[in-house]
């Protein structure tokens, strides 16, 4: 008997609330369309937050039209009653879609159809806005290839030891001697044998050598940092020589490989670079490149690479340097070493120069079994100040 | 009859070896197999000749340009040695001019902790004819090395056959034995050229082992032969290992029990053995060790020596030879003018020691050789440098008054060891 009480007021509130919308249609057509909506996104957050749902819900009744009075009272009807969840959201479908009890059970299973696909629309929106973002961040931080190229660089150098360097052309043996001089100045000051790198030291011995003219010395004494200058001259005239004998063995065989041995001795150097130019296209002045743009590639290559970085402090050592060169040319001025072994203990840091064949032409092939091992008759001692 | 099938029967059975040397300059860039043809054409056109002969001058202009000499090195037996029948054994080495490199420990240290030599090297040139000794010492060395290569090329068992590649060489000081240990590994490295392209003598710094630190020196021994074995994992190298005076690292560890050492020194024996049984492993390393007092060794490093051999000092005969060469050399050098003949003690006993023209200043140099027995090598050498210092009255001199002036230096190098003993 309860129960059938209970029945016959819903069905009376049922019927207020249809009288109030037939009145007004166009206002009752905006208020069933936001009642909608918040009535979704009420039983949304009722099924994540159950007490903060029915707070929502409140608060959102209190904002509707004046006709929300009625609808409070309903909800508060129910909400006394005790009603289960899924009776009270039937409830709540039934008030706001007024139809036979058929018509609204399909309603209500056509809103959580809906629902489902609002849900789904908006996380397809997320991933779209998401990878329009991804696709903006790649274009506005996109890397340009050479940068591609430079990681690729620094990679290799970390892992193998090994710089590689191509040309797009043919290079003149006089610029394959200046890119060893370089290389041999670069690594001399890079491992700290020179306190300053070499042309700074000619440009000081100058200007030492100028001022020892001159009445005013303690001037030039303050330039020169107080270096060692017979140790500066010593190493100066060591350096250059080297130099000399390498131009010299350049001008007569063609040179695939050097190799620069710091420390220890030719058996177990402590350290060990070589510069590999086995795949070098030897050409005229006319037809090859400029050496000054060489070696600003090879030097911008090898900061890429930080081949030559090393947190430890070095000691100080000799530098002995070895060309291969070939067997019958004559170079007066370097020992043969028929029975040079490199050595392999060593960790070898190679600098690999060499030319796109595809743009400089084949190779000449050369025979490297009549190349043999030649040593630089002084060695070059490092020194500090 | 007997002494031709004799002949015959040692042609038919084995030839023996004849070392030939051949000494490539170091600024030839010729090949080897160049340089043996050569050699070979060379030898095939003096089919006999001398024992312990030497070529400088040559005919081929290939051989005048890239050879500086070719020698018949270490024959023994007859004086004229047939070449066609013997084997020859053709070495090709060029000298090394490299000052030693240091070996160090420490990153951080400055200090040598050895000194290394690429062998063969311009410095030991000429150390192994300069030595010269009884008992065919030199000639055992040489062949002991060569049997150590020889079985472990034949894969001899070393669990059945073992050999520890120590030498020790032992007696009273001024004998030769670091130069022996030197000229060895000289002429190992020549010898042997053809199976190890490249050797190394390294001479270990014994004062640089111990340390302000204790228990440091062990690890300082470690480290040592940790940088010798990344020598020795190279296996185109022969390493000689040299330790002059052994005893400091190997002092008998029975002394601590009189409480007499530290410890620390037990450490260092310790560690010296260890490693040595380590590297035994490995056959292209020779360690070469030399001691003034034995008693001090400790028995167990004694009883790991392949070769405990004892280096005395020279005999009458060999003094004689000592002084012959010294004096060729000074007739070489224009230094004792005009050079005479002198014999040697072989043909002096072959003439029954008499005296005549020819033979008078040789028996002149063998009584100064009887009187100066007693006397090391070193101060031997020292000997003819002394007369001419302190008994030359001119630059040059002739070999009789030189004679005379020797004989002055000797007494008094006798008179001096007299006064020191008589201080002690």
């Amino acid at each position: 008997m309860e129960e059938g009480s209970k029945k016959g007021q819903f069905d009376c509130e049922n019927m207020t609330v249809i009288k109030h919308s037939n009145t007004i249609e166009t206002s009752n057509n905006n208020c069933s369309n936001k009642l909608i909506q918040s009535n979704q996104c009420t039983s949304h957050e009722e099924e994540s937050r159950a007490s903060s749902g029915k707070t929502e819900r409140n608060i959102l009744c209190y904002v509707d039209d004046p006709e929300s009075s009625a609808e409070s009272e309903v909800e508060n009807v129910c909400l006394q009653d005790d009603i289960g969840e899924s009776e009270s959201d039937s409830v709540c479908v039934e008030h706001l879609n007024p139809s036979e009890d058929q018509e609204n059970r399909n309603s209500s299973t056509q809103t959580r159809t809906d629902h489902r696909g609002d849900d789904v629309g908006c996380q397809e929106t997320d991933s779209l806005a998401s990878a329009s973002g991804s696709h903006k961040d790649c274009e506005s931080n996109g890397v340009p290839p050479h940068s591609v190229d430079d990681e690729e660089i620094f990679r290799r150098a970390r892992e193998e030891g090994r710089v590689n360097v191509i040309f797009p052309g043919c290079i003149t043996q006089d610029g394959c001697c200046r890119f060893v001089g370089e290389l041999l100045k670069c690594v001399l000051y890079q491992r700290q044998q020179m306190p300053m790198t070499y042309d700074q030291m000619v440009f000081l011995q100058k200007q030492q050598h100028n001022a020892s003219q001159d009445i005013i010395k303690q001037r030039s004494a303050k330039a020169s940092g107080g270096l060692d200058w017979r140790r500066c001259q010593k190493m100066l005239q060591e350096l250059d020589d080297v130099l000399a004998h390498l131009e010299a063995l350049f001008s007569l065989s063609r040179v695939p490989r050097v190799l620069f041995m710091l420390g220890g001795s030719t058996v177990l150097p402590t350290e060990l670079y070589e510069v590999n130019m086995e795949s070098v296209a030897v050409g005229a002045g006319e037809n090859s490149l400029r050496t000054s743009t060489c070696l600003r590639q090879i030097f911008r290559t090898l900061f890429v690479a930080d081949l030559l970085s090393d947190a430890k402090s070095v000691r100080l050592m000799s530098t002995t340097v070895l060309a291969l060169g070939h067997r019958d040319c004559g170079v007066t001025g370097f020992k043969p070493r028929v029975d040079f072994k490199v050595p392999t203990k060593v960790k070898r840091q190679v600098i690999s120069i060499g030319s796109d064949l595809s743009l400089a032409g084949e190779l000449p092939k050369t025979d490297l079994e009549d190349y043999i091992w030649f040593q630089a008759p002084v060695t070059v001692k490092g020194f500090c100040k | 009859m007997d002494i031709s099938d004799h002949h015959m029967t040692d042609v038919g059975i084995i030839r023996p070896d004849v070392h030939i040397e051949v000494h490539v300059k170091s600024q030839s860039t010729a090949k080897r197999s160049d340089v043996r043809t050569h050699v070979l054409s060379l030898l095939d056109r003096h089919s006999t000749v001398l024992r312990s002969f030497k070529w400088m001058d040559f005919d081929n202009e290939f051989l005048t340009k890239n050879v500086e000499s070719v020698t018949i090195a270490d024959v023994t037996g007859p004086k004229l040695v047939d070449l066609k029948v013997h084997n020859l054994c053709i070495h090709i080495f060029t000298l090394n001019d490299d000052s030693p490199s240091t070996l160090n420990l420490e990153e951080e240290e400055e200090l040598s902790a050895a000194n290394l030599w690429l062998l063969p090297a311009v410095e030991f040139h000429g150390v192994w004819e300069s030595l010269i000794y009884e008992e065919g010492i030199k000639t055992q060395l040489l062949d002991y090395v060569s049997t150590t290569i020889f079985f472990s090329d034949k894969n001899v068992d070393s669990n059945l056959i073992a050999w520890n590649r120590v030498v020790l060489l032992h007696g009273p000081p001024g004998t030769g034995k670091t130069s022996l240990c030197k000229g060895l590994a000289q002429k190992l490295s020549i010898r042997l050229s053809d199976r190890y392209a490249h050797s190394q003598f390294v001479e270990i710094n014994s004062h640089s082992l111990f340390s302000k630190w204790f228990s440091e020196s062990g690890k300082l021994v470690t480290k040592m032969f940790q940088k010798i074995q990344e020598l020795i994992d190279d296996k185109d190298a022969l390493v000689f290992v040299l330790i002059d005076e052994v005893e400091s690292l190997t002092a008998a560890r029975s002394a601590a029990q009189a409480g007499t050492e530290p410890s620390d020194a037990i450490r260092v024996v310790n560690s010296v053995l260890t490693q040595l049984d380590q590297i035994k492993r490995h056959p292209n390393v020779v360690i070469l060790t030399t001691s003034n007092v034995t008693e001090k060794i400790d028995l167990a490093f004694v009883d790991r020596a392949d070769i405990k051999q004892y280096i005395g000092p020279p005999s009458a005969k060999a003094i004689f030879n000592i002084y012959l060469s010294s004096l060729e050399e000074l007739m070489k050098r224009q230094i004792i003018y005009p050079r005479q003949q002198l014999v040697s003690l072989e043909e002096l006993e072959t003439m029954n020691f008499m005296e005549s023209d020819v033979t008078r200043l040789s028996l002149c140099l063998m009584n100064i050789s009887q009187r100066s027995v007693g006397l090391s090598g070193r101060a031997l050498r020292k000997i003819p440098f002394l007369a001419h210092a302190l008994y030359g009255k001119t630059s040059t001199m002739t070999l009789k008054g030189f004679l005379t002036a020797m004989e002055h230096a000797v007494n008094k190098q006798r008179q001096e060891q007299a006064s020191l003993v008589n201080c002690v």
